[in-house]
């Protein structure tokens, strides 16, 4: 090999660890991915992941979030009603999750199915028929009625208003920054650490919890 | 258990700049990013992690490398890659920087056609800046083995990135 084309590789090697770095990156909240992982390695096997232990915004996230709530949704919303088909659909960043009771059910036909709710939800006819919250969570359940009239049910991990969802986000991050809500765990890290679990439900009834080093002591002293 | 804030704290600008070198978009550097975390907390549950900086560097990378080889089986390699507003070179002109991201697109192309194993040892060495012996640590080979390996991966490289390559490098001086 040429020393030109030995050249070659050291600076395109150079060139790429010289591109600047931006100091975030969008959809990537590294205080969420820590809170992500703490409570994953306080989760025994088999604990189910939910939605608010997932960076929001990202790929990943969206699709835990949307299996998670399904998951949920199956157990609180379907009751007894077993869901044997399940379908993935990716939108940018955005994760939807169709499951169905019939085993024969193609990927086109979820596909139209999926498209139609989308639909239903451009055209406001989805109707909130309840918000079911376990310990960790809450689903929001919606009735959306399809162009040929049919109903399907539409679990989400966030109310469809945009305003109301923009709403609850800004109440959880205030209550995540005044370290408010329910202590629901405590648990001793290898390092030491303590992590503390709260439990936090927001002005429309749902659930969502955080982790926080900070006892609820230091809280009450501070004043909050 | 594992204290996930100091080995944050620890790795994570390293680690961002890996990514974000070798992806050059803010949705496949968060994916990539939050997809190596989930690893190596799976990873962290069955065994002892001693070296936390070589091991997370090696699941971005792979990661990383994963996520080009899917841009090129997509067809999207030169469609997507660099987010052109946020990347810039020293160098001060336009045509400098032309250059120089193109340079880097078919850096990026050339690491999907190298064997896994190369094209992760190459960028453990020059990207994340590790030593031979923790690379060898994180693939699991000796140290002269990984030199080998690199010299391999550099003689392939070379071979991938075409003339036009090397004019664009000579003209950017």
């Amino acid at each position: 090999m040429s020393d030109r084309r030995k050249g070659i590789v050291d600076e395109a090697a150079e060139a790429m660890g010289q591109l600047p770095v931006p100091d975030e990156i969008e959809g990537l909240s590294w205080p969420g991915l820590l809170r992500t992982l703490e409570q994953a390695s306080l989760d025994k096997e088999h604990n189910m992941w939910t939605w608010h232990n997932l960076v929001p915004g990202t790929r990943l996230g969206k699709a835990f979030a949307a299996a998670a709530c399904v998951l949920v949704a199956v157990t609180v919303g379907w009751g007894a009603q077993r869901l044997v088909k399940t379908f993935v659909f990716e939108e940018g960043s955005t994760t939807w999750v169709v499951k169905s009771d019939d085993p024969d059910m193609t990927e086109d036909e979820a596909r139209e199915v999926h498209e139609q709710i989308q639909q239903a939800i451009a055209d406001g006819r989805c109707t909130l028929l309840r918000i079911e919250n376990t310990e960790q969570c809450s689903v929001y359940v919606y009735e959306c009625t399809l162009a040929d009239g049919r109903k399907e049910l539409l679990a989400l991990n966030h109310p469809l208003d945009p305003e109301t969802k923009r709403k609850l986000d800004e109440e959880m991050e205030k209550a995540v920054a005044e370290g408010s809500g329910e202590l629901v765990s405590v648990t001793e890290l290898e390092s030491g650490l303590t992590v503390y679990r709260y439990k936090v439900i927001l002005s429309d009834g749902s659930v969502r919890t955080y982790a926080s080093n900070m006892p609820p002591r230091e809280r009450e002293e501070k004043g909050e | 258990m594992t204290d996930w804030e100091t080995i944050i704290a620890r790795n994570r600008d390293a680690l961002q700049s890996t990514a974000w070198r070798l992806l050059g978009n803010h949705a496949d550097v968060a994916d990539c990013l939050q997809e190596a975390f989930l690893e190596a907390l799976s990873v962290s549950k069955k065994r002892r992690i001693r070296n936390w900086r070589g091991f997370l560097q090696w699941l971005v990378v792979h990661r990383a490398l994963d996520c080009l080889r899917q841009r090129g089986r997509e067809s999207r390699c030169h469609g997507t890659p660099v987010d052109l507003t946020t990347v810039t070179s020293p160098n001060p002109g336009p045509v400098e920087e032309a250059q120089m991201r193109d340079v880097i697109a078919k850096l990026r192309q050339a690491l999907t056609e190298l064997p896994a194993q190369q094209a992760d040892a190459f960028c453990l060495r020059y990207l994340s800046g590790l030593s031979y012996r923790a690379i060898g640590r994180e693939l699991g080979l000796k140290t002269s083995t990984v030199g080998t390996l690199l010299h391999r991966s550099r003689n392939a490289l070379a071979a991938l990135l075409n003339e036009s390559g090397a004019k664009a490098l000579e003209v950017g001086r």
